[in-house]
């Protein structure tokens, strides 16, 4: 017989205590708590000259209102990097909050597809600073909405917990706009665990899908309804609506942006121990390009 | 001597020395196996059945060789207190039922109710209430868990706070106080279990063997165990340095964290809830007033009451009763019959008389002494092993002693009969074997990995069980002197 296969059911009071320490976790709740985002410098970086740098900082601070009003502008512009090394240098001396760029900077000879270029990688992976990629790409730009940006779309796959991501949403939005928190959970994970748990005799299977579906949904909802009670108690007045749904992710996204009017999408980049682009954000920010995107 | 004659009055027969020294040696035996029952890797319910198998099967045998004319066991018809005979296996008389019913009724009623949510929404509750403040936690997760060892039973106590603090102090990233926390509850349930004539099984035992009424127990246990749980509550403070919150930031910080937790969650249906609150304040009333109940009900026992409660909050999940059923500990229940069985051999063999002898030299002594004594005794033996043998033994040697029975043969308010109760439960509180409760919160330290030995638990949990004791014997003291 084959010990290892051998797995010895856990006594009574381990199973109470399971029980009781899963109720209580199931009543824990992960607050959502408001934070001003203010952005005191934004560096707009791009491979052209002063006058297109000039021309975005126009169209952006039609596009973020609020944020253009208190923050300093400053420009990156082509003839200041040469490399990848040079332009962090640059942007480390002028220590932006936020970076506005394009996808595949410096790349026009390329004609690139499906890749951010070798600029938004490397910043990806080596900045804390939040950066801001304006639609299209650097060799085939797509304007900015001729508005301000009504309709910020949080994208997660963990939107619970995620204030940051939720905060920098709210601080995009025009006061009469609306943000999406959004949630997709990957049913192709969910479809591989299921098939895993079929082959546990310990585990019924149709009791482990219902009630491990209803809690992959209840968390990000019972979220999302916190930011929407805290932002109504910071006194912020734009319609926040929530999205939580099981499918394909980059596929859902793709769909949701192309039924509701979204100006802009905000994601994570990064995990807690993931310095490499988080894998969702990226085939978003290469699949989605016509919409800007706030990766944090 | 007077001890030994009359256990062996009770016996009916003579038994030769060695009978009695071999079944002392069984005795032993199995209170070892019960001491190293992780180690031997068998449930208790299977070590006692087997003791018990044993003891019927020599007792017999042994009684067929020696004076096959009077049988050490007494083998017939029982007869009915209408006068009616009835045969039974020689082992089912053997058993206290009503102590099997109350437990048995108590655990469906508790396992029932529990799922309504309404102990859960009290621990969150008040979780919320403490407003994330570490010291003001303590107290309430204290408090509760003194309450819940006394309305359910210590080892469910253990469960429900300990998951809690565990999942709380986790949220409000409190896990450096974990450990002291989990040790101060462990210690309580023990303190907790003191508080009702149900609240443990050595309660129940040693109550009903002293005739000890519902009402009477909690009126004389309640003011020492709010004494020893406001005492055990300050060393808790003082050895594992649990403080209050100083700034506002952080009080700010820990009450919104708290206030994350959702009490409503816990409860499935709201009419439920309510209906269990009903039957929870019925079922502590029924019980109190259960001496006084009127047209002869009060002779169906405290174990009808249990019973008849826990058929009623069946009803709510008529569909699904079975899965209480399986809920119930029938290991528990198995490990009490098994151990009624192997308690009436013994008597049988005049072990306990002679174990009598012993303890009827202690109780000559003069009152105070006699009375610590017994107190620590039953503690320091309960504390390296199960205190339900323990109990079931001394209860049944109390109960024909002149000195604690007096001359009419039943005295519910000798002194004597609370030093078992107080040491039996207190004594678990010294080593984590000491008791079913501390055992749980063994595990749930060792589930949180938590650095904690079988000896440091004694070195740190000792200090909180001399001081309980020692209250408890100043307690004993003080209630003979003044009543």
């Amino acid at each position: 017989m084959d010990e290892s296969r051998h797995h010895p059911s856990p006594s009574r009071s381990d199973e109470a205590i399971d029980e009781f320490e899963s109720i209580f976790k199931r009543a824990e709740r992960t607050p959502y708590r408001f934070a001003n985002i203010s952005l005191e410098s934004i560096a707009i970086v791009t491979d052209g000259d002063q006058q297109a740098a000039d021309s975005l900082i126009v169209g952006l601070k039609r596009f973020l209102p609020q944020i253009a009003e208190t923050a300093e502008w400053v420009s990156v512009t082509g003839e200041q990097f040469h490399n990848v090394n040079d332009l962090l240098q640059v942007i480390d001396e002028r220590k932006p909050d936020l970076i506005v760029t394009s996808r595949c900077l410096a790349e026009s000879s390329l004609v690139p597809q499906h890749t951010l270029g070798v600029y938004v990688d490397v910043m990806t992976q080596t900045l804390s600073t939040p950066l801001l990629l304006l639609p299209g790409t650097a060799p085939q730009p797509h304007p900015l909405a001729e508005t301000a940006c009504r309709g910020v779309m949080v994208v997660a796959d963990n939107l619970a917990g995620d204030d940051r991501l939720v905060n920098h949403a709210v601080s995009c939005c025009d006061p009469n706009g609306t943000v999406w928190l959004c949630h997709v959970e990957d049913d192709l994970l969910f479809r591989r665990y299921l098939d895993a748990i079929r082959r546990i005799p310990q585990i019924n299977t149709e009791q482990a899908q219902e009630l491990i579906a209803e809690q992959l949904v209840a968390i990000p909802t019972h979220y999302a309804e916190s930011c929407i009670k805290g932002l109504k108690d910071a006194g912020v007045d734009l319609t926040v609506e929530q999205i939580v749904e099981f499918g394909h992710r980059v596929a859902r996204y793709k769909n949701l942006v192309s039924r509701y009017a979204v100006d802009l999408l905000v994601t994570n980049t990064k995990d807690k121990d993931q310095l490499a682009m988080h894998g969702m954000a990226y085939a978003l920010s290469v699949e989605l390009t016509e919409v800007a995107q706030l990766l944090l | 001597m007077s001890i030994f004659f009359a256990l062996s009055d009770v016996v009916g027969h003579e038994v030769p020395g060695w009978v009695t020294g071999f079944y002392l040696l069984v005795l032993i035996g199995m209170v070892l196996c019960l001491a190293f029952e992780e180690k031997i890797h068998a449930k208790k319910s299977l070590i006692v059945g087997t003791f018990a198998g044993f003891c019927l099967v020599t007792e017999t045998v042994i009684g067929y060789f020696t004076d096959r004319a009077h049988p050490m066991l007494p083998f017939g018809s029982i007869t009915l207190p209408n006068g009616h005979e009835i045969a039974l296996p020689i082992y089912v008389p053997a058993i206290d039922w009503s102590v099997i019913t109350i437990i048995l009724g108590a655990s469906l009623f508790v396992e029932v109710t529990s799922r309504s949510g309404i102990f859960t929404w009290l621990a969150i509750k008040l979780t919320k209430q403490s407003k994330g403040d570490p010291w003001r936690l303590l107290i309430f997760y204290g408090a509760l868990t003194v309450i819940f060892s006394a309305v359910l039973n210590n080892v469910t106590a253990m469960i429900i706070v300990g998951s809690l603090t565990t999942v709380s102090l986790g949220k409000l990233e409190r896990r450096d106080l974990l450990l002291g926390f989990l040790i101060t509850e462990g210690l309580l349930t023990n303190v907790g279990g003191l508080l009702t004539l149900i609240s443990s099984v050595p309660n129940i035992i040693v109550g009903q063997a002293a005739g000890i009424g519902f009402v009477p127990f909690f009126l004389t246990s309640a003011p020492f165990v709010a004494v020893a749980t406001l005492v055990t509550l300050l060393q808790a403070r003082l050895t594992f340095g649990v403080k209050g919150l100083a700034t506002a930031d952080e009080k700010q910080l820990a009450a919104e964290l708290v206030a994350g937790f959702d009490e409503k969650e816990s409860v499935p249906s709201v009419r439920f809830f309510w209906c269990s609150v009903l039957l929870l304040l019925g079922f502590i009333v029924c019980l109190a007033g259960q001496s006084a109940l009127p047209w002869d009900l009060d002779e169906l026992g405290m174990g009808f009451v249990a019973l008849f409660f826990a058929g009623m909050a069946l009803w709510f999940y008529k569909h699904e009763v079975d899965t209480f059923y399986k809920a119930v500990d029938w290991d528990l229940l198995g490990f009490f019959a098994s151990l009624f069985v192997v308690i009436y051999v013994m008597e049988q063999a005049e072990v306990l008389a002679i174990i009598g002898e012993g303890i009827g030299a202690m109780l000559s002594l003069p009152g105070p002494a006699a009375q610590a004594s017994l107190l620590v005794s039953a503690a320091a033996a309960s504390s390296v092993t199960d205190n339900i043998p323990l109990a079931a033994v001394l209860a049944k040697i109390l109960a024909v002693n002149p000195l604690v029975v007096g001359s009419e043969g039943s005295n519910p308010g000798s002194p004597f009969w609370w030093c078992v109760i107080y040491g039996a439960n207190l004594g678990g509180n010294i080593t984590p074997i000491g008791s079913a409760s501390t055992v749980v919160a063994m595990t749930i330290i060792h589930k949180n990995r938590l650095p904690l030995t079988f000896m440091g638990f004694v070195k740190v949990a000792s200090a909180f069980a001399v001081v309980q004791i020692i209250l408890a014997i100043g307690y004993v003291w003080i209630t003979t002197l003044v009543f």
